[in-house]
């Protein structure tokens, strides 16, 4: 089990824009988040819909040391945390696809196929695709996306951790999740 | 998709989607132009803009897969086979895989075994690439203290595994404290983990990561490295891809034990292993480690590791055992005697851990070694670091650094010292720094020789016998003389080195963090309050030290007084914070002053005195902290006069005496009783300025006394001596006039002629000399229009302008009520500084407003007017009262000016709501301002205002007799209130000529309504 001392400086230098953290980082909180999903999926029954942020929330609780400094701002935190949901969300759904092509020899038990959603992943895939593109012209929009919608910040939230007003979050999502649209209906 | 193009569609898009449907064909056209594929491009996006479900695209996926997340099994292997193996729990996770405790049953053997495999989901390239080198690396190692590696692999998937012997134990620290391990057990346990790294290296492997966690000690004792996960191979030709920097990066490892080098990110070595086991043994030895991170931020590990010079173990152990019995944080029974560690095994751990890469053991065998020796007793290679060195390695690094520090630093403060007396005063700071040091060393040298000379003496005596007893005292009283001097040296020593400390900090705050901020620096805020907050705590403790040192005294006082002005003097750029300004400005004095009491009597130090003091007045005062503001002023009188007395042509001496009186008198005249004595200083103040003009006819005299004019002038015309106002003003335009012949552009001379023409069209206003005002008033407005589109940063210029506009058509409103509409608008028009206004804005924006619905509504546009009015009644609600100066009453008269205009509107109700509420906000004002001087006048208009009103009421056609009785009576109520008032202002203020004017016609007043009633009575009775 992972201690404060040795994830904490991860995080921090994670934040300094350390890529190899995350690597690092990711394991650690993929494992926290899926512990936490299954004590969720186990108390609550099939229709409840796990939103990746009461996820984030739990992770944050568990593995962040509240008494440091660095993690006062939640929503900064937060705003972290939905690139690393991205990451684990789209790694998960690419191993799904992979996987239905025939990768191993893996039994699939009956409980996973419930939850088998192949389509699903190959949407969440295309959208990832999409974002990526649209960070190719306009970086803030894509950061935008990632925000709102893996880390669930509201738009005042959202203003605080990009440093801008609400206004401007409320415009460009429009123009952002049109051109999505459009990008995605063209594949 | 380019992003200018995008930029493009941006713009369009955004503008266009606001807009209703059949607009936007029509803007489309208009900004697409001639590209189409521009057109087709934004109107597609538009098309998309769909806002019923406009987001369930995004979220229905990332829900769905966030919700088949925790279901997947496919890392589960426990019970599976990998190979031939079998899965049997999980031991531990990693960075990049995962460690179960598996198991191989075949026809062979039984063996249990550790196997690690990399996780599903972390396949990237990366990690498998640093797996494989795992793999790569472990095969070529092979040492009874290294966790053998057995075998390896492939899953069906395509991931990697390898298996290696199965090590159950404890980790090395907490195997010697479970166990109570003595230290020379524990050295021969740290000796074959040595054995092991050893072994590594000869491969040309720098394991990295070592840490007693993965260390693990057996049943049998035997200590057992693990976890090669990020050693470097050295040797390119083991490694299956070329080992770029990136992946070798630093931030990979532990920082608890990591050696200055990975933290820098500079190449690392076998040395680096050197350091980290020096940390291990560091832990081993003492129960703790060299440092305690807190925050684990980069800047605080880089510090600790890099810079932190680390505690001897025994003086750790004598210290913790000092103060909890025993060695803390480990078993309570384990005791290690510092005495013990002291001297050998000091020198050998402080060895290991030496920043400088070669001035460790060049190897783990030379560690070894050491320790080896030290077991035997016999003599060790490891020295004690010699003081020179490290007070040597102090200054080379930062001596650039404290000269250009204090260059910097200086040359920020704007103008104190100039760049050769920074170079001095920067010189001056190496200099007494590295004498500091220089004797510091020195000092150090000399205890160090007394001791070996005591040690030696020691050495004699034990071969003898009672003559060695006595001698052996003798030789013990030198060493501890010795060690004595040897202590007062490194007191002073740290004194240097923390003084050094804090002007380094200094330097790299200044040279790298703030280095954008200094480039913006003039009317930059933000950064002045940065430099200002770092300026002070340089200042700070610079001033702890300045004892004796008068040139470095009076520097920090001059630099106080200026700090002080940033911080908040009014009548300069500052940044607003009084209280901080005044406490700047006491620390200058302090110092100041105390030079006087030493003797000091150069005119530099006077002239600072009493810069300092009238400058701390002035801000005292702008608190209202009165009291305060007198002592300062005073102060500030008796140094001006002496330096009169040196000479009689100082002009600071001049100035000061000028502004003291000029300040007593405003002073005096917030006290309302006293405008008699508030006049005096003024007066005096101008005779001290005439004084000076008459000793030295300087530009600035001239000037000063032609401020004084408009003050003087202007005060006078506030009291009702319009002639003698009038008379002052015109002295101060003539002394302008002639100085602006010679220097046209003065800006200074320009404001305040016009300013001297805003004040006589004040005069004339007052003697209701309407078209005199008015032209003196444009005079003043075109004078600033002037200089504002002269330099269009000159918002104070703008801002007069705009005032002189507002005061122009105010005058103008009856005769020319079109003109005054423009007039006012302009001056409204706010334009690019639409910054939040201050009290004295606000004032003038509610004014000018009702000026202008009132000139609106005499236009012939009532619904203007009504707008304004409206609006403005719900400002009020929302302001309150100000209580600067004589804006503190703005708002009854600003309900007093509403209801006028209400009232001559037509609109009756509204008119008198207003002027009862005009009366309540003025009493109570006055209630809670009992020094209101005023008050009386102000009152005196409401009451008038409300015998106006009722008159109106009486006056207006169509009304029945009886009401017009009322009314009537209403009305001479109101003036007699007003002439009782007015009598009793009359008395207090014999000065005012105006006032009688006013009482006639209150009485007149009074009168006209005693006629009206009795007409009226008359009708009745007819």
């Amino acid at each position: 089990m992972q201690s404060f001392h040795e994830i904490t400086p991860l995080l921090v230098n994670w934040r300094q824009g350390d890529e190899q953290a995350l690597a690092q980082l990711l394991p650690i909180v993929y494992q926290e988040l899926r512990k936490i999903a299954d004590g969720y999926l186990r108390r609550e029954r099939s229709d409840h819909t796990l939103q990746p942020t009461a996820l984030i929330h739990e992770a944050y609780m568990r593995l962040v040391d509240q008494s440091l400094p660095q993690w006062q701002n939640r929503a900064h935190f937060y705003g972290v945390a939905a690139q690393l949901m991205r990451q684990i969300l789209v790694e998960h759904a690419r191993a799904q696809l992979a996987q239905k092509r025939g990768g191993g020899a893996e039994q699939i038990e009956l409980e996973d196929a419930l939850n088998y959603a192949p389509e699903k992943a190959a949407e969440l895939v295309a959208l990832d695709d999409a974002l990526k593109s649209l960070a190719e012209f306009d970086e803030r929009k894509s950061r935008l996306i990632e925000l709102r919608y893996f880390g669930g910040l509201s738009v005042e939230e959202t203003a605080h951790v990009m440093n801008v007003s609400m206004a401007t979050i409320t415009r460009e999502q429009r123009l952002a999740q049109a051109w999505l649209r459009q990008a995605l209906r063209k594949n | 998709m380019t992003p200018e193009r995008w930029r493009k569609i941006e713009s369009i898009f955004q503008t266009v989607v606001e807009k209703p449907k059949p607009e936007r064909q029509l803007m489309l056209t208009q900004y697409c132009g001639n590209d189409p594929d521009l057109r087709r491009e934004v109107e597609a996006l538009l098309n998309e803009d769909d806002t019923s479900d406009f987001d369930d695209f995004i979220q229905a996926p990332i829900k769905d897969v966030a919700r088949s997340l925790p279901q997947s099994n496919s890392d589960n292997y426990i019970g599976r086979n990998i190979g031939p193996y079998q899965v049997v729990k999980l031991l531990g996770q990693g960075g990049m895989g995962a460690v179960y405790l598996a198991e191989r049953a075949d026809a062979e053997f039984y063996r249990q075994v550790a196997l690690k495999i990399v996780r599903r989901g972390m396949d990237s390239n990366f990690v498998l690439k640093r797996f494989r080198m795992e793999r790569q690396i472990l095969a070529t190692l092979e040492h009874p203290n290294i966790a053998q590696l057995l075998d390896g692999g492939t899953t069906a998937d395509g991931l990697p595994y390898f298996v290696m012997e199965y090590v159950q134990g404890q980790p090395l620290t907490e195997y010697c404290d479970a166990r109570e391990i003595s230290l020379a057990e524990r050295l021969k346990l740290f000796l074959s983990v040595c054995a092991a790294v050893q072994h590594a290296h000869q491969k040309l492997i720098v394991h990295r990561d070592l840490k007693p966690n993965n260390i693990l000690v057996t049943a049998d004792g035997i200590p057992k490295l693990l976890d090669f996960g990020i050693a470097k191979l050295l040797d390119p030709a083991l490694s299956p891809t070329p080992v770029t920097r990136t992946q070798t990066s630093m931030r990979l490892m532990t920082p608890d034990y990591a050696s200055p080098e990975q933290v820098r990110g500079l190449p690392v070595t076998t040395a680096s292993d050197v350091y980290t086991l020096g940390v291990i043994l560091f832990e081993l030895l003492t129960g703790a480690r060299p440092y305690q991170f807190e925050t684990y931020s980069p800047a605080e590990i880089e510090r600790a590791i890099c810079d932190t010079e680390i505690e001897r173990p025994s003086a750790l152990a004598e210290r913790v055992k000092a103060e909890s019995g025993t060695t803390k944080e480990r078993h309570s029974s384990f005791r290690l005697h510092p005495s013990s560690l002291k001297g050998d095994l000091d020198n050998i751990v402080l060895m290991a851990l030496r920043k400088e890469p070669e001035r460790r053991y060049q190897s783990v065998e030379q560690l070894a070694e050491d320790i080896r020796c030290y077991l035997q007793g016999r003599p060790i290679s490891a020295r004690r670091e010699s003081a020179m060195y490290r007070a040597g390695k102090f200054v080379r690094r930062n001596k650039l650094a404290v000269a250009a520090a204090t260059l910097v630093f200086f040359s920020l403060l704007g103008g104190i010292v100039t760049t050769t007396r920074a170079a001095r005063i920067a010189e001056t700071e190496r200099l007494r720094a590295e004498a500091n040091l220089v004797e510091a060393q020195t000092q150090r040298a000399e205890a160090d020789r007394q001791r070996l000379i005591a040690e030696e003496q020691r050495q004699i005596a034990e071969a003898e016998t009672a003559e060695a007893n006595l001698q052996r005292q003798i030789a013990e009283a030198q060493r501890a003389e010795a060690d004595a001097q040897r202590r007062n040296a490194e007191t002073q020593q740290e004194r240097a080195e923390r003084r050094f400390a804090q002007v380094r900090k200094l330097a790299n705050t200044f040279l790298f963090d703030f280095h954008d901020k200094i480039a913006a620096l003039p009317g930059s805020t933000e950064a002045r309050e940065m430099v200002v907050k770092t300026a002070l705590e340089y200042l700070d403790s610079l001033a702890k030290e300045a004892e004796g040192d008068v040139a470095l005294q009076n520097e920090l006082a001059a630099a106080y007084l200026r700090i002080g002005d940033v911080q908040g003097f009014p009548r300069q750029a500052n940044l607003g914070h009084r209280d901080a300004a005044l406490v700047s400005y006491r620390r200058s004095l302090e110092l100041s002053e105390r030079l006087r009491a030493k003797g000091q009597k150069d005119v530099a130090l006077l002239r600072r005195l009493a810069e300092t003091y009238g400058k701390a007045a002035e801000v005292a005062r702008f608190m209202n902290k009165q009291a305060d503001a007198k002592e300062s002023y005073q102060k500030a009188l008796v140094v001006g006069e002496q330096l009169l007395d040196l000479d009689g042509k100082d002009e600071v001496g001049h100035h000061t005496v000028a502004m003291v009186y000029e300040g007593l008198g405003n002073l005096a005249n917030l006290d309302g009783n006293n405008t008699t004595l508030g006049m005096e200083y003024l007066r005096r103040s101008s005779a001290a300025v005439e004084r000076w003009v008459k000793e030295v006819p300087s530009e600035r005299a001239r000037l000063t006394l032609a401020t004084n004019h408009l003050q003087l002038g202007g005060k006078l015309q506030q009291m009702g001596a319009t002639e003698e106002a009038e008379e002052t003003l015109n002295k101060g335009v003539v002394i302008l006039s002639e100085f602006l012949k010679t220097s046209p552009d003065h800006l200074k001379a320009k404001s305040v002629l016009s300013d001297l023409y805003s004040e006589l069209g004040s005069v004339a206003k007052a003697k209701e000399n309407f078209r005199e005002a008015a032209s003196h008033l444009r005079r003043s407005m075109t004078m600033y229009e002037e200089m504002a589109a002269q330099d269009p940063r000159n918002a104070l210029a703008r801002l007069n302008f705009r005032y002189q506009a507002s005061r122009l058509g105010e005058v103008l409103l009856d005769f020319d009520p079109a003109q005054a509409v423009t007039l006012l608008r302009k001056s409204l028009d706010r334009g690019p500084d639409a910054r939040p206004l201050s009290p004295e804005s606000r004032v003038h924006q509610l004014f000018t407003s009702l000026n202008l619905a009132r000139a609106l509504w005499l236009t012939g546009d009532r619904q203007g007017a009504e707008l304004i009015v409206r609006d403005l009644q719900n400002l009020l609600q929302t302001v309150p009262a100000s209580k600067i100066y004589a804006s503190g009453f703005f708002t009854h008269n600003a309900y007093l000016r509403i209801g006028n205009l209400l009232t001559d509107m037509g609109d009756v109700s509204g008119g008198l709501n207003s002027l009862h509420q005009s009366l309540q906000t003025l009493q109570t004002y006055i209630a809670a301002t009992p020094q209101f001087a005023a008050y009386r006048r102000e009152l005196s208009n409401c009451y008038d205002a409300l015998g106006h009103y009722h008159t109106k009421l009486a006056e207006r056609p169509g009304t029945p007799v009886d009401q017009q009785a009322a009314a009537w009576k209403e009305a001479r109520s109101w003036y007699q209130q007003n002439l009782a008032i007015l009598q009793e202002h009359q008395k207090h203020s014999p000065n005012d000529s105006q006032s009688a004017k006013y009482v006639l016609q209150a009485s007149k007043n009074i009168a006209q309504c005693e006629s009206a009633l009795v007409s009226l009575n008359a009708k009745q009775q007819r």
